[in-house]
Order: C-alpha cells, then sequence, then structure tokens
C-alpha cells in the first residue's frame, strides 16, 4: 500500500515534468503545426546554462541562488527559442511540415554536440531549487520536490492558459493556428508571433529541464528517453490543448511508474509511453483535450 | 516517348528511339563496369579501407530502407535503426547457436520484415508527424528491449559471434566480408530497383504525392503501405545482417535512436525522392567517411553531430532534392549544353513538329509517371477521360 502511494507520488512528480515539456511541445505546434523534435535537447541546453551560472562563486565570488538562474535560464530559453525560430526555422516557412520536422533532427544533432563540447560529457549533478526533506503521509514520502512541481507547473500551465485567452499576443498566436494568411491580412504579424511562440517554448523547457536535472544527472543524453515520454503525455493530452499536456503528462507520469512497478519492470517503462501513444492515436487521435481537424478534400 | 504529329517526322523519331537504345546500353555498360571495379576493389585497398567500405554497404542498404520508406511512400520514419538492429541481434543470436550465416540471413529478413509490418498498421490511421513519433518510439525503445532481455541478449556489454564469417576462395576475413556484402548489397539494390520501376513502385509515388486522387483511381492503400512497411523493415533487417557480419558484435548502444536519425540524415544528403543507386550510396558515403573527416578540419571529434546538423539543414535548404537531385541536374544541364551545340532543328519545326517538351516528356518517364499501366487517362481519339 505504501508502496503503491510512493509510486502514485512519484509518477505525479515525474508527470509534471513531462507535462511541462509537453506544453513547450504545445506551443509550437499550436503556432506551427509542427512536432518540434529539438525540444528536449532545447531545454537540455538551457539547463547547462542554469547549471553553470548557478555554480558556486561562479560570478565574481557571487554564488547566484537557484530560483534565480532558473528565471535567468527561462530567459534565455526564450531568447534561444526566438534566435531558433529567426535564423532557423525561418527559411523553411514555406515547406512542408516533413522538411521541416527534419530541420529540428538538425537542430537536435547540433544543440547536442554543442552542449557536450562546450559543458560537459559526463553526467553532472545539479541541486534542486527546493529544500530536501518532505513529509510522510501513510508511509509514504512526500518530499517539497514533489510539492513545488505541482505548484509549480499547475502555475505555468495556468499562465500559458491565460496567455492564450486573456491577451492580444494569445489571440495573436491562436489566429495564426487556425489561419496563418487570414490572420496575416487582419494585421496580425504572424513571424513576431512565430518567435514569441517558439521562444515560450525554449523558455517553459528551461524551466522544465532545471527541475528535471536534480532527479536525473545533468548531461547532454538526459533527454532522450524523457522526450518520448514528453510527447506521449503531448499526444494524450491533445497536441494542441495546453491544459492537457499538464494533464495527459501526469498520466504518463503515473503510467510509467505503476506499468514499471507492477507490470514490465524498469527496463520497459518507456515501452509503456510507447504504447500509450499507440493506444491514443489509434483510438482517439486527437488526444483527451484536443480538438479534431476537420479537413475540406 | 516523342510527340509525333506529322508523318514526316517519323524518321527523327525513330533515330531517337535509336539514341535511347544507344544511351540505355551505354548506361548496363557503365553499370557492368562499375560492378567489376568493385569486385575488384580488394587487390588495391588494405584491410581497414575494407572495413570502411563494409560499413558504407551495411549504411547504404539501411539507406535505402528509410529512402524507400520516406522519400517514396512518404511515410516519415526514425524507426528503421530498430529493425536493423533487430536484425543483427537476429543474425548473432542464430549464429552463435549454430545456425549457418547464409540461413541467418533470412531469419534476419523476417524476423524484423514482420514487425516491421505490425508497426505499418497504425500507418492506416495516423499520418504525418504522429506517426513519426510512432516511430521514434521504436527507435528508443529497442535497446530498452535488449536491456530487459539480458539473460540472452547479453544485455548492456553486447554478444560477440562465435561463428567465423565463411572465406571465399581461400581469402582473409575482409576480403570474403567484403565480397559477401557486395553481393548481398548488389541484390537488395537491384530488387530495390525493379520495385521502384515496377507498378507497385509507381503506386507508392502516387500515394505519397495525392493519397486520395491514388484511391480513387483504384490503388489499394492499404495493402501498400502495410507491405512496404514490411519490406523496408525487411530490408533493414539485412542490412543489420551485414553489420553483424562486418563487426561481429553487437550492442545496444549501436542502436540507438541516433543510428535512426543518421539513417534519415542519409536519406537527405542524398536524396529521397531520386535515383534508387545515387542516394543511398551518397548518403552511406557520408555518414562513413564525414566521421573521420570532421576532425582533419579542425573540429573536435565531440562536435561531430554539431556539423552533420549544419550539413543537413544546409542540404534540406540549398539541395531539397539531395545529392541525386544534384546528379540529375548536373545531368541536365550537360544535355541542354550538348542539345545548344547541335544545329537547330529548323526542318521539323517547318512541317510542324512539336519539339517534345523537356519537361512533359520528364513527366511521362514510367519511373516517374504515377499512375502505373493506365498512364493514358484521356482517349486519344475523343479526348474524353477513361472509364
Amino acid at each position: 500500500m505504501e508502496l503503491l502511494l510512493q509510486r502514485i507520488f512519484d509518477g505525479i512528480a515525474d508527470g509534471m515534468i513531462y507535462g511541462a515539456l509537453a506544453l513547450a511541445l504545445v506551443l509550437i505546434y499550436r503556432v506551427t503545426g509542427l512536432v518540434n523534435f529539438a525540444q528536449g535537447e532545447m531545454a537540455m541546453f538551457t539547463t547547462f546554462i542554469v547549471w553553470w551560472i548557478a555554480r558556486p562563486d561562479r560570478l565574481f565570488g557571487w554564488t547566484m541562488p537557484m530560483w534565480l538562474a532558473i528565471i535567468v535560464g527561462a530567459g534565455a530559453g526564450f531568447l534561444m527559442g526566438a534566435l531558433i525560430e529567426r535564423f532557423v526555422m525561418r527559411p523553411f516557412e514555406d515547406r512542408e511540415h516533413l522538411p521541416q520536422a527534419m530541420v529540428t533532427m538538425g537542430i537536435f544533432l547540433g544543440l547536442g554536440a554543442v552542449a557536450a563540447f562546450v559543458f560537459s560529457v559526463q553526467p553532472v549533478a545539479m541541486e534542486s531549487v527546493f529544500p530536501a526533506g518532505g513529509f510522510t503521509i501513510g508511509g509514504a514520502n512526500l518530499t517539497w520536490s514533489t510539492i513545488g512541481l505541482i505548484i509549480v507547473f499547475v502555475c505555468l500551465s495556468l499562465l500559458v492558459r491565460l496567455l492564450f485567452v486573456k491577451t492580444k499576443i494569445g489571440l495573436a498566436m491562436r489566429a495564426t493556428t487556425t489561419n496563418a494568411s487570414s490572420a496575416q491580412l487582419s494585421g496580425v504579424n504572424v513571424k513576431r508571433t512565430l518567435m514569441v511562440g517558439w521562444g515560450l517554448a525554449g523558455a517553459v523547457g528551461a524551466v522544465a529541464g532545471a527541475m528535471l536535472a536534480p532527479k536525473l544527472f545533468l548531461s547532454p543524453f538526459m533527454m532522450q528517453a524523457v522526450l518520448l515520454y514528453a510527447f506521449a503525455s503531448a499526444i494524450l493530452g491533445g497536441l494542441d490543448s495546453a491544459l492537457g499536456a499538464v494533464v495527459g503528462g501526469v498520466l504518463v507520469g503515473l503510467t510509467q511508474h505503476l506499468a514499471g512497478g507492477y507490470l514490465v519492470g524498469s527496463e520497459l517503462q518507456l515501452a509503456s509511453a510507447l504504447l500509450l501513444i499507440l493506444i491514443v492515436l489509434l483510438v482517439r487521435p486527437q488526444g483527451i483535450f484536443g480538438r479534431l481537424k476537420v479537413e475540406r478534400v | 516517348m516523342s510527340a509525333v504529329l506529322t508523318p514526316t517526322s517519323s524518321k527523327t523519331a525513330s533515330t531517337q528511339a535509336a539514341a535511347a537504345k544507344r544511351s540505355r546500353s551505354i548506361m548496363w555498360l557503365v553499370a557492368l563496369v562499375v560492378v567489376v571495379l568493385l569486385f575488384l576493389v580488394p587487390f588495391g585497398v588494405n584491410g581497414v579501407g575494407l572495413g570502411k567500405l563494409q560499413q558504407v554497404m551495411y549504411y547504404a542498404v539501411g539507406v535505402m530502407s528509410v529512402v524507400l520508406l520516406t522519400g517514396r511512400l512518404g511515410q516519415f520514419s526514425l524507426g528503421q535503426g530498430a529493425y536493423l538492429g533487430l536484425g543483427a541481434y537476429t543474425t548473432i543470436l542464430l549464429t552463435n547457436a549454430g545456425v549457418p550465416w547464409f540461413v541467418a540471413i533470412f531469419a534476419a529478413a523476417i524476423i524484423p520484415g514482420i514487425l516491421g509490418g505490425i508497426a505499418g498498421l497504425p500507418a492506416l490511421r495516423i499520418k504525418g508527424l504522429n506517426l513519426a513519433l510512432v516511430s521514434l518510439g521504436i527507435a528508443v525503445v529497442f535497446p530498452q528491449f535488449v536491456l530487459k532481455f539480458s539473460d540472452f541478449s547479453g544485455g548492456a556489454a553486447g554478444l560477440a559471434a562465435e561463428q567465423a564469417v565463411p572465406s571465399m576462395f581461400g581469402f582473409n576475413r575482409a576480403v570474403s566480408g567484403y565480397w559477401i556484402l557486395l553481393i548481398v548489397a548488389l541484390i537488395l539494390f537491384l530488387l530495390a530497383w525493379t520495385l521502384v520501376t515496377s507498378r507497385t513502385g509507381r503506386a507508392m509515388v502516387a500515394i505519397r504525392d495525392q493519397e486520395i486522387a491514388s484511391r480513387t483511381l483504384g490503388i489499394d492503400m492499404k495493402v501498400t503501405k502495410v507491405s512496404m512497411y514490411a519490406w523496408t523493415a525487411a530490408i533493414a533487417g539485412v542490412a543489420g545482417w551485414m553489420f553483424a557480419v562486418t563487426n561481429r558484435f553487437v550492442a545496444p548502444a549501436d542502436f540507438s535512436m541516433l543510428l535512426s536519425i543518421n539513417l534519415v540524415l542519409g536519406m537527405i544528403i542524398g536524396g529521397g525522392t531520386g535515383n534508387i543507386f545515387i542516394g543511398p550510396v551518397v548518403g552511406a558515403l557520408f555518414l562513413v567517411y564525414m566521421r573521420d573527416f570532421v576532425p582533419t578540419i579542425g573540429f573536435d571529434p565531440l562536435l561531430t553531430p554539431f556539423v552533420y546538423g549544419v550539413i543537413l539543414i544546409l542540404v534540406l535548404y540549398f539541395l531539397p532534392e539531395g545529392a541525386s537531385g544534384l546528379v540529375k541536374d548536373i545531368g541536365k544541364w550537360i544535355k541542354d549544353k550538348r542539345r545548344k551545340g547541335q544545329p537547330a532543328p529548323t526542318a521539323n519545326i517547318a512541317h510542324g513538329v512539336v519539339e517534345p517538351d523537356e519537361k512533359a516528356a520528364h513527366v511521362l518517364e514510367p519511373e516517374q509517371s504515377p499512375f502505373g499501366e493506365g498512364r493514358e487517362t484521356t482517349d486519344p481519339v475523343t479526348g474524353d477521360p477513361k472509364p
């Protein structure tokens, strides 16, 4: 019983991170209709930036507190996402999604190599922004980090939702998704909107990475498996739904820990994510919260 | 193929047909010379060089499977590396159990083929990038299965082949391995060539370009898609057999997601839509030799994937059809140049002969034409659409 509860807690904590990465995927999917294969590597890269600036005595003998470093990292992530959109993706904006997705694979390869070269090939430990410890409920350990993760990512997804629904740039983003040329004609700056979409994805990814790295070790290969969980979360929740991403993330986290604990063993946890992707795509391709795209042919 | 409109042009038509026949026989001659030269390579290259060429061959076959599936059928697959790994593991496990290498090759094709067919079933419902995610999942999960069943797969430490590769005419391992791989690769490429020039090959292109239109024309989309998933997985499985023959050792790290991405990279560099020989071979040459080349131009070896990524993006931008597109363009340029050198056929124009439009003739070439045997979709007499 304690074990079950513990697995549920762990599943929710991991699921929050998958959900955040899925949220980053959704941000880009919503504005471009594109699945960004480089999302994990972008998050990994900005996490390395956070790790680098938060190292003791890095800045003239002053150690930056972790929370501030994460905010700086999110800013760097925004900048990186916007720059990637402007200088790498923009030349391909008239192409189909397939070549565009291949370009994001090129970014995937490039960022991984640069991170290995600039920062470290060896996995490094990163301290958590949350205090250690926690308390016990029914024999299971609920850590502060789990509670913190839930608070941070629920707030983050609410913020993104508010951004989409209440702000002008959110409206522009939704308009761009629905019909880019009509949006352009109604005075929406589509190019800037795309940049903002990529930038936001970079920022959200940076926060997710900085929360994930203390759980695993920070390395250039950290995200390769996590990205599959994030894809599973995004597909489960619906690729165009910000709320769905977080719900999907929690469900994927629970599936991973419960299936890994009771059914298939720890090696095949990833297979459970793949199975989940398959089932969702076959049964309900638009996901739980997604809207089905109806096409006129 | 030329548009013969008046009786007076029949002579030009026959000379053109003769020219086409001549150029075709020249092509066969060149192909024959190339094949003979390929068989003679071991007499001029040392063991290390032969090892590299063996890598080129299994990469070429692996890239070819991606070219067929992604370039021709339009199904973006990031999972071919998993089938390659499955083929390699099947081979090593069977040969270690005493099965001869040349029997294991069939298992190395059939087992991934069946799995690939099953993995292709979702393609009937899912399209585009979602499908790519499924294939990516297969690529990521495959090494995990190897780790899970480490009792007989050797786990993370890998598995070595116990059986020696059969020697050909008493030559050493490198030379006979090279010849064996060359024969297998040539057979596979010939099969692929017959496939893309066949009715199925044209149906694939039709499904890629106009799925609904091709279905209304009677192409069985389901059978074509699933069977192509199975075939390409089988081809990748044989590439895995070639991997096993070359390295005689397999480990899960060899078949990570990176291998699948590299195969797609090879397809992009070589060109997915163009010539079935040039694309995969150029892609494989790139994958094998670029790794050695990057450090020599002053980059840290760690940055090799970075260079790959930059080249991938540049090729996608400047050469959307990859190297084989470039070769096609150069060929066309030479043809145009030669045509300009010849005197213009003024007499024919006077008789009202319409020069076959380069582009229109190109569209009607059987390999390019999407619509199989019923190429003429309108009745030549009345101009009505054929039923």
